[in-house]
């Protein structure tokens, strides 16, 4: 009997040290880093010296970071929000009796998500660029384009705009997860419940806010913490489209911290920015978890 | 078989066994990090290395990377004290490797003294004396181009650029006939993407008008003074005047798209780009050195009408060294040579091309489009700080360019450019 309590344990261990050496290990190293003025160089020849929090002190005056912090909030309000909304709406669409094909459907939906983000960043570089795109070279051409407003060259480059474009790029290219989460989440509610509400008179719009949406609510809320979560570190997309530009215009927090770490070769500073990234993320997900909390003791 | 003839089988067995591992070649494998680009000279190199060491069974082990992932890669094995034998560095980050370079005895390398004066000084910046920290490979110009057939539509037959005005003349000329050209050509362009390829083609008209981006210490900027604010007010000339648009010169993702895009046909004039624009760019479109000089035309970078030096430009290139943890440095020596020496120059099949940075193989230049323009050039050519801390003031200075651009009607060039200086000299001073 004895011996069979240590079978849990030796079963997590091959786990819990895969999580150590994966994840704790990187995030230690990355605390101790930020603690450190180190750059490549140093990295290289064992060098960096302790500087204790300076690097964190330099993180609240330096400017960049406040403009990276206003892009990643911009970048995930709006993709969070339209991933969701949108998947939401498709797996609503899937679920309907009346739709054919839905396997195919389901399919070409994925495309975008299990697209690499260098094919999907230079896929939407050859739209929207200034000089290799067609959406700027359609459009002069097209009234009807034109009557939509698209007659513009300046998706990429203009600083008070792409920001807004990169973040229609990210709701296409995420919204296959939503969608997937959420069409889980709708399989989940009985049919026999709407028929019941049927019966009883109630209509479409009536059978979506009083049925689907609550029962949905728990799924669209993990949906919204993991969606946050991922957009938050989103920065392959933008790395490839815009690399941040221009002039930092559409550099996000993620971002910022690549090219600090990778372009300027400040790895210390790269670190501590790292860990405030960590820090947004942790004080989103609690507060999304306080909000699930908050409606489960209200239901109880 | 008697016991005598199993025996003289079993001798015979272990004799040739003790003779075939006594003839078979020992392996090396030498490891090299490297550009994309460099696969035709590192296979070239293999080749004469192997020739030269018949008694070895020579392997390389090359990994290729894009621009910045080199610098990373390098960064991230070196750290790990990874056995690195060859390495590839842009000169401009000289500074942060030099650490990680082992200082070659120049008395090792063949003709050492046929590499050109400039580039020996650089190689051998960070050494110790009587050493180079590796050897230079093949360089690059800039020069300002002009697509010829567009020219001769808007009535321009002759095309001659000395002086920053005879450029503005020209762009007023292409404007006001501009229904003659294909729909969206600006009459000017000129490289302002999120790339350090900003930086190296604003720095020609910066030195064009006298100036410089850093004291001669390295320790404070100097860009901002008044050549960098006239080189940064030539760019604002032509998007004041509407003879080019910012999100054309801001769209291009790095140097070769801007390239691409003037082939193509977006500008008329181009202010900046390398040489290799009618060498592997057109070459890459299928264009012959003749097409290419039948449609673009060529010159040295101008200067202002007054004053500055007609013809600066940029110096770019590599810096082929062999890494502190090398375990076959002697090797990687010879392997380095074989990539950047004298021998061979612009023979199909090795890879070298472009602007030799060895004095005895300056005649290939003769076979480039626009070769005497090219010499000339190189006269004047001019190094980027190698200094640790370059890739960081690259960045603001970059940052500068572009906000200018993006801001030309609402701020001067002299706000952007000391508030960039001040940037710099904080990082500079270590703040």
């Amino acid at each position: 009997m004895k011996k069979r309590k240590w079978i849990p344990i030796l079963l997590i261990v091959p786990a819990l040290a895969l999580l150590i050496f994966v994840m704790m290990f990187p995030l230690g190293w990355a605390f101790v880093t930020g603690l450190k003025s180190m750059t490549l160089l140093d990295l290289m020849t064992g060098g960096g010296r302790f500087t204790g929090l300076k690097n964190y002190f330099k993180i609240f005056r330096d400017r960049l970071f406040y403009n990276s912090l206003r892009n990643s909030l911009i970048f995930v309000s709006i993709s969070v929000i339209g991933q969701v909304f949108f998947g939401f709406l498709i797996a609503l669409a899937l679920k309907n009796k009346f739709v054919r094909f839905k396997s195919f459907f389901r399919g070409i939906f994925l495309l975008p998500w299990i697209a690499s983000s260098v094919i999907v960043g230079y896929s939407w570089i050859y739209i929207l660029d200034a000089n290799l795109g067609f959406l700027p070279t359609l459009a002069s051409v097209s009234p009807f384009l034109q009557m939509l407003g698209l007659n513009r060259k300046d998706w990429l480059t203009n600083p008070s705009i792409v920001i807004y474009v990169m973040s229609v790029i990210n709701i296409w290219k995420g919204m296959p997860f939503s969608m997937l989460m959420q069409s889980a989440g709708l399989q989940s509610i009985p049919d026999t419940l709407y028929e019941a509400a049927r019966v009883d008179g109630a209509g479409a719009w009536q059978r979506l806010t009083k049925i689907t949406i609550p029962l949905m609510t728990p799924f669209i809320l993990i949906n919204l913490i993991m969606t946050t979560m991922i957009t938050f570190n989103v920065y392959d997309v933008i790395l490839v489209m815009t690399s941040g530009g221009p002039n930092h215009a559409s550099e996000v927090l993620s971002l910022y911290v690549y090219n600090t770490g990778f372009t300027m070769g400040e790895l210390g500073y790269a670190s501590a920015l790292s860990i405030i990234l960590l820090l947004v993320n942790l004080l989103v997900t609690i507060l999304y978890f306080m909000i699930l909390r908050y409606r489960e003791r209200r239901l109880a | 078989m008697g016991k005598f003839g199993k025996v003289a089988i079993l001798i015979l067995v272990i004799v040739m066994a003790f003779s075939s591992i006594a003839v078979a070649k020992q392996k090396v494998v030498l490891r090299v990090v490297t550009r994309t680009w460099a696969k035709e000279l590192i296979a070239y190199a293999t080749k004469k290395l192997q020739e030269n060491h018949p008694d070895l069974d020579i392997v390389v082990d090359a990994k290729y990377y894009e621009y910045q992932d080199t610098r990373t890669q390098l960064a991230m094995r070196l750290a790990r004290r990874e056995p690195i034998d060859v390495m590839t560095v842009d000169h401009i980050w000289l500074g942060q490797f030099k650490d990680l370079m082992m200082p070659i005895p120049t008395s090792k390398v063949p003709h050492y003294e046929d590499w050109i004066p400039a580039f020996r000084k650089l190689m051998e910046k960070y050494a110790p004396k009587g050493y180079t920290l590796g050897l230079y490979g093949s360089t690059d110009v800039r020069m300002i181009f002009w697509n010829k057939e567009y020219m001769r539509k808007v009535g321009i037959d002759k095309v001659y650029i000395k002086t920053w005005e005879d450029v503005k003349a020209y762009a007023q000329i292409i404007k006001a006939n501009l229904d003659k050209l294909p729909k969206d050509v600006d009459p000017v362009g000129f490289m302002a993407g999120n790339t350090e390829h900003t930086n190296s083609r604003w720095y020609d008209y910066l030195w064009a008008a006298g100036g410089d981006i850093l004291t001669p210490d390295e320790k404070k900027a100097m860009f901002n003074k008044e050549a960098g604010i006239r080189a940064l007010e030539f760019y604002g000339w032509f998007l004041k005047n509407g003879m080019t648009k910012p999100e054309d010169v801001l769209s291009p993702k790095n140097g070769e798209v801007y390239d691409q895009a003037f082939l193509n046909g977006k500008f008329v004039i181009s202010l900046g780009n390398g040489h290799w624009l009618g060498d592997t760019t057109a070459r890459n479109v299928g264009m012959t050195h003749e097409e290419f000089s039948k449609k673009f035309g060529a010159a040295l970078i101008p200067a202002p009408a007054s004053g500055g030096e007609r013809g600066a430009t940029v110096a770019g290139g590599y810096v082929w060294g062999v890494s502190k943890f090398s375990k076959h440095p002697d090797l990687a020596i010879e392997f380095i040579y074989y990539i950047t020496g004298p021998d061979d120059w612009n023979v199909e099949g090795t890879g070298k091309y472009g602007i030799p940075t060895v004095k005895s193989a300056l005649d290939t230049i003769s076979k480039l489009p626009y070769a005497d323009i090219i010499k000339q050039a190189l006269e004047h050519a001019k190094f980027r700080p190698t200094i640790p801390d370059y890739p960081k003031i690259a960045e603001v200075i970059r940052d500068a360019i572009q906000k200018y651009v993006m801001n030309y009607k609402t701020k001067s060039a002299k706000e952007i450019l000391d508030e960039a200086a001040s940037e710099v000299n904080d990082i500079l001073s270590n703040k």
